[in-house]
C-alpha cells in the first residue's frame, strides 16, 4: 500500500498524520493555514477550544522524550481532549512484549488517538494499518523515516517569516543520514514548491542516492549556504564519534558549525532555524542560535498550534469517515 | 419569490444600529465569511472608532463528529473585548447553531458587557431559542431552501435547493 | 512411498521438456520401479499397472531445490518436515536440500539421520541434509565434515552467517576440499552490511531503513573466490544478489575455479521497490536489489550461469507482524514456486529451457547427483504441468504452515498436476 494514501480518507480528508510524503501540496497548505488559526488562539487567556471534548488521546513513547511528549499532551488538552501518557520505552515491551500485542491491550481502552514516537522506521505506518478502524494516529517520530509535525512547524515557521515556498533556497545542515526530521522536511518543501533544497554535511553523514529527494548534496558550508535564505541546523548527537562516522567534535563544528562567520555565506536576511534540542557549540554557536537571524524559539511556540491543528484535522477526518460509513450502512438497510 | 437586495438590508440594520453605535465601548464582530462582509460594510457606515473584529467558528461547531473539521479555517482576529458590548454580526440566522458556537467562542477569548445580535436576513426555522435583536428583514422559506449570500462585491442573496 | 515389486507406471501422451537431453517433443514414459526404462516406445512385454495420461501438459524433470528451511527440528510453529515437503510436492519438487539452521543445527550424523527419516516418513519429497560448515553454524570451529557426510549430507553451508575471522574460512575450505565435500556459502560483510534490513538505495534512503550495500556481497565474494582459488574447494555460492555478484562470479569460472552460483526465485521477481510501504513479507535474506540486478540475474540464468532456488523460510504470523526492521526474515514459496516460476517465462523474462535447466540438470550437476534429467535408467523424477491452467492459492490452500506468502489471492497459468518421485505418484492435483 501506497505509505502516504492510508493518510487519508474517501473524501482526501486527512485521518492519520503519518509523513509529509506523498500528500498534495493542498493537504500540506491546510496544515499550514490551520495550525496558523490555532495561533490566535494562543494567545488568549481561554487557550482551549472545545474540538476534542470527550475523546482520549493515549501517547504511546517507545522511545524517551519528555519534549515531544509534553507538547502533545498540551496540544491534547487545549484541544479539550482526556490524555493518557504511556511510557512504553521502561514497560511492557521491553519484557518481549510483541508491538502487535501491545496495541491490542491498548484497544479494550477505546482511545481515539494514538501519538506515537517509536524507534523502527515505518512503525507510525504499522500501527495505522493495525488499529481499529476510527482511531487516528499521530507519528511523532519513527525510527530515521519521518517527523512530519517538526517539519510542518518548521514549515508553519518559513511560512510566516518568508511568506511563500516557491523562490526559496533552503539548506539542511548536519546529520542526514540518521535524521527523520530532516526527511520529512525535504518531502515538504518540494511539495510545497520550493526549488532548491540542500543537504550540507560530510560524506558519511548524507545518506546514498539522497538525490533522488530532488535536493542537492554539499560537503562544504560555503558553497552550500551561498544564495540560501533558510539554515535548518540539525542536531549531531554524541554517539556518532564512536561509531566511524566523524573523526571528532572539533572537526565537525571547525567544518559545519554555524557561527556569524559562515552564516554570512547565506543571503543576509537568512533565517535560522533548529528542531532542537541545540548543541551549542557542536552544531551552532550560541551567538547565531540567539542572534537577530534565529527564529528558533518561534518554532518552539508554533509546536503546540500545529499539533493542535493535526490532531483536529486527523480527529476530523476519523469521525467524517465513520460517519459516512453510518451513512451507507443506513442507505443499504 | 424574489429574495431582498443586500444593500438595502445592511441600510436597515444601520439605521436600528445607530443607538448602539454611538457607545464609546462598543466593538463590532463579523463572523466568517457572509457575516465579516456584512460586518465591514456596517462599520464603515456606523463610522465605528474600535478596530473590526473578524470571527472564524470552525473550532466551536456541533457538526464536528459528522464532517470534521473545515478546510478552509481563516482563524480568528479580535481586539480586546473584556467588558465591551459586542454587536455581533451574522448573514443568514437559521438554527442558530452558528451564533450559539460564536458566542462560546466570543466567551473564550474574553468577558463581554453585552452582546447584541444583527443579521442581514432571518429566515426561521430555529434549533436553538436564539433570537437577533437587529434583523434586515424577515422573511419565511421552506427548511430545504438555503438563503446564501455571496460576496465580497456586489453583494448578493441566492436561494439554494438542499437535495433530500 | 512404499517400494511394491514390479510396480510398472505409464505416462502417455506428455509433451517431454527437458533441455539437458534435448527433449522437446509428446513421448510416452516407461516406468518400472524406481527408474525410467523407455521412452518413446513401451518396452518388449511391459505391462502398466497404472497409465497416467498426460496429453495436453508438458512433463519436466522433477525440480530439484538447493536451499530451503523445513523448520523442524526445532521450529514447529513455523513449519514441519511433513508440511514444507508436502508444499514442494505441490510445486513438482522432487528433491530438496534442506538446510542446516535447525535446532539442533546438523552438525551431527544423528540429526542427519532424524530429518532424512522424517522426510521418507512423510513421503512428499527426497530430502538432502546440508550439514553445517562450522560446529553449531558458530563460524569458529570447524564441524564433522566428513562425518556429516557420511550421513548423507550432500554438502556443507554456513549460509550468511559471519566466520569468525578469514582464517576459518580458509581452514574450512582446505579440510573440505580433502574430502570433495561441497561447501555453501551466502558471502556477506557483516560490517559493510551494517545491520541493514533491505538493499542500500534511494527507497532504503526514502524510507529510512538502513541498508545493505553490494559491498558488502561483492567484497565478502572476493575474498571467498580467492580462497577457492587457493584450496581447491569446490564452492558453491548461494543465493547472489547483485548484478557485480554474478559478474565476479562468470569471471572466476573462466578463470578456472570450480565455483557454481544460484539464485533465488524472489530476487528473479522482486526488488527494493517491493519493500514500499513497508510490506514485511519482502523483508527477506539475501535482500531483493535494484531492478537492473535483477534485470542481470535473470540474464544469468538464460544464459545457464545461474540455478534456481526456492530460499523458503516459513514463518508464523507474529513473525512477520512487526515494523520492518523488527519483523523476521523469510518468504514463503514453495506452494506456487512453479507457477510464478512459469509466469517469469510468459513474461519473456525467462525462456523456458533456461527456467527448467535451472532447476533440474544445473542443481543436479551442482550436487553432482545423476538427477534431473529424464533418461533411461535415471531415477523417475518426474512433474507434469498443464500450462494452460489457471491456479490461484489462498490462505486455506496452502500446504506450507507458513504465513509469509506474498502471492496469496494471485492469478497464475500454469499448475503442476502430478510428481512422480521415484515412480510413485506424490502429488496429484
Amino acid at each position: 500500500m501506497d505509505p502516504s494514501q492510508i493518510q487519508l480518507n474517501k473524501e482526501g480528508r486527512l485521518k492519520h498524520f503519518l509523513t509529509t510524503e506523498g500528500l498534495s501540496k493542498e493537504i500540506l497548505s491546510e496544515i499550514i493555514d490551520t495550525a496558523n488559526s490555532f495561533i490566535s488562539t494562543q494567545e488568549r487567556s481561554v487557550k482551549t477550544v472545545p474540538l476534542l471534548r470527550g475523546k482520549t488521546v493515549v501517547n504511546l513513547f517507545f522511545e524517551n522524550s519528555t519534549r515531544t511528549r509534553s507538547t502533545f499532551e498540551l496540544a491534547a488538552k487545549r484541544l479539550s481532549a482526556n490524555i493518557l501518557n504511556l511510557d512504553i520505552a521502561s514497560s511492557a515491551t521491553s519484557k518481549g512484549e510483541t508491538l502487535m500485542d501491545t496495541l491490542w491491550n491498548l484497544e479494550s481502552m477505546y482511545s481515539d488517538m494514538f501519538v506515537v514516537r517509536h524507534a523502527d522506521s515505518g512503525a507510525a505506518h504499522f500501527i495505522a494499518q493495525h488499529v481499529t478502524p476510527n482511531v487516528a494516529v499521530i507519528n511523532a517520530g519513527d525510527g530515521r523515516h519521518a517527523h512530519p509535525t517538526q517539519a510542518m512547524l518548521d514549515m508553519l515557521t518559513i511560512h510566516r517569516e518568508k511568506s511563500g515556498f516557491e523562490n526559496l533556497s533552503v539548506a539542511i545542515v548536519g546529520d542526514i543520514l540518521h535524521s527523520r526530521v530532516a526527511r520529512s522536511q525535504i518531502y515538504a518543501l518540494k511539495t510545497l514548491g520550493c526549488h532548491d533544497v540542500r543537504v550540507i554535511g560530510p560524506n558519511t553523514l548524507i545518506p546514498k542516492d539522497i538525490e533522488s529527494l530532488g535536493v542537492r548534496a554539499f560537503n562544504n558550508m560555503k558553497s552550500g549556504l551561498k544564495g540560501v535564505d533558510v539554515v535548518i541546523m540539525l542536531r549531531l548527537q554524541k554517539e556518532r564519534m564512536q561509531t566511524a562516522l566523524l573523526p571528532s567534535e572539533s572537526e565537525y563544528y571547525r567544518l559545519y558549525g554555524l557561527n556569524t562567520e559562515k552564516l554570512a555565506y547565506a543571503n543576509h536576511d537568512a533565517i535560522v532555524m533548529h528542531p532542537g534540542p541545540i548543541n551549542r557549540g557542536v552544531e551552532i554557536e550560541s551567538a547565531v542560535a540567539d542572534g537577530p537571524q534565529s527564529v528558533i524559539l518561534k518554532q518552539v511556540s508554533n509546536g503546540i498550534p500545529m499539533r493542535m491543528a493535526v490532531m483536529a484535522m486527523a480527529m476530523g477526518g476519523q469521525n467524517q469517515e465513520q460517519a459516512l460509513l453510518e451513512q451507507d450502512q443506513e442507505g443499504a438497510k | 419569490m424574489s429574495l431582498p437586495q443586500p444593500e438595502q438590508l445592511i441600510a436597515n440594520m444601520a439605521k436600528a444600529l445607530t443607538p448602539f453605535a454611538q457607545q464609546d465601548d462598543v466593538v463590532m464582530i463579523g463572523i466568517h465569511t457572509g457575516g465579516a462582509w456584512v460586518a465591514k460594510q456596517l462599520h464603515e457606515q456606523l463610522n465605528l472608532s474600535s478596530e473590526l473584529g473578524l470571527l472564524d467558528i470552525s473550532f466551536y461547531r456541533d457538526d464536528f463528529s459528522q464532517n470534521g473539521l473545515h478546510p478552509k479555517v481563516k482563524g480568528s482576529q479580535l481586539p480586546d473585548i473584556e467588558n465591551k458590548t459586542i454587536i455581533l454580526v451574522d448573514d443568514v440566522i437559521m438554527s442558530g447553531r452558528t451564533i450559539r458556537a460564536a458566542m462560546n467562542e466570543l466567551f473564550d477569548y474574553g468577558r463581554p458587557e453585552k452582546i447584541i445580535l444583527a443579521c442581514l436576513l432571518d429566515v426561521g426555522h430555529r434549533e436553538l431559542p436564539i433570537q437577533a435583536d437587529v434583523v434586515g428583514d424577515k422573511i419565511e422559506r421552506p427548511v430545504n431552501q438555503r438563503i446564501k449570500l455571496s460576496g465580497p462585491t456586489p453583494l448578493t442573496l441566492t436561494t439554494v435547493n438542499l437535495e433530500k | 512411498m512404499q517400494l511394491q515389486p514390479q510396480h510398472k507406471l505409464c505416462i502417455s501422451g506428455g509433451h517431454v521438456f527437458d533441455p539437458s537431453q534435448n527433449l522437446d517433443s509428446v513421448l510416452d514414459i516407461y516406468i518400472e520401479n524406481e527408474r525410467i526404462v523407455a521412452l518413446g516406445c513401451a518396452p518388449e512385454g511391459f505391462v502398466a499397472n497404472t497409465t497416467l495420461d498426460a496429453s495436453g501438459q508438458k512433463i519436466f524433470p522433477g525440480f530439484i531445490d538447493l536451499h530451503s528451511f523445513l523448520a523442524e527440528p526445532g521450529f514447529n510453529q513455523k513449519g514441519s518436515i511433513a508440511s514444507e515437503t508436502q508444499a514442494a510436492a505441490r510445486s513438482g519438487f522432487t528433491t530438496i536440500c534442506c538446510t542446516p539452521n535447525t535446532k539442533p543445527v546438523i552438525d551431527s550424523s544423528a540429526v542427519a539421520a532424524l530429518i532424512q527419516e522424517k522426510a521418507k516418513q512423510a513421503g512428499h519429497c527426497s530430502v538432502f541434509t546440508l550439514g553445517a560448515l562450522t560446529a553449531n553454524l558458530e563460524g569458529e570451529q570447524l564441524s564433522n565434515m566428513s562425518g556429516l557426510k557420511d550421513a548423507g549430507c550432500v554438502a556443507l553451508s554456513n549460509l550468511e552467517l559471519p566466520f569468525k575471522n578469514s582464517h576459518v574460512i580458509k581452514q574450512c575450505y582446505h579440510y573440505a576440499a580433502g574430502f570433495n565435500i561441497i561447501a555453501m556459502v551466502t558471502p556477506i560483510d557483516k560490517a559493510l552490511a551494517h545491520g541493514g534490513c533491505m538493499h542500500e538505495g534511494p527507497a532504503s534512503t526514502q524510507m529510512g531503513l538502513a541498508g545493505v550495500p553490494i559491498s558488502a556481497e561483492t567484497s565478502a565474494l572476493a575474498q571467498h573466490l580467492i580462497l577457492c582459488e587457493e584450496t581447491g574447494v569446490r564452492l558453491h555460492i548461494s543465493r547472489i544478489s547483485s548484478a557485480r555478484a554474478l559478474q565476479m562470479i562468470v569471471q572466476a569460472q573462466e578463470d578456472g575455479l570450480p565455483v557454481t552460483a544460484d539464485v533465488a526465485l524472489g530476487n528473479l521477481v522482486f526488488t527494493d521497490e517491493s519493500c514500499r510501504g513497508y510490506n514485511s513479507l519482502m523483508h527477506v535474506s539475501p535482500v531483493y536489489r535494484s531492478e537492473t540486478d535483477r534485470q542481470a540475474l535473470l540474464e544469468g540464468v538464460n544464459k545457464g550461469q545461474l540455478s534456481i532456488c526456492s530460499n523458503h523460510l516459513p514463518q508464523d504470523l507474529a513473525a512477520k507482524m512487526a515494523p520492518f526492521s523488527a519483523s523476521e526474515v523469510g518468504i514463503n514459496s514453495l506452494d506456487n514456486f512453479t507457477q510464478v516460476l512459469l509466469s517469469l517465462v510468459e513474461k519473456n523474462e525467462l525462456t523456458l529451457e533456461a527456467a527448467i535447466q535451472a532447476v533440474t540438470s544445473l542443481p543436479a550437476n551442482v550436487l553432482s547427483k545423476p538427477l534431473g534429467s529424464i533418461a533411461l535408467e535415471q531415477r523417475a523424477d518426474l512433474c507434469i504441468v498443464n500450462m494452460q491452467q489457471d491456479v490461484m492459492t489462498d490462505s486455506q490452500s496452502l500446504s506450507s504452515k507458513g504465513r509469509n506468502n506474498p502471492w496469496l489471492d494471485k492469478p497464475f497459468k500454469g499448475a503442476v498436476t502430478h510428481t512422480i518421485n521415484g515412480g510413485h505418484i506424490v502429488f496429484q492435483r
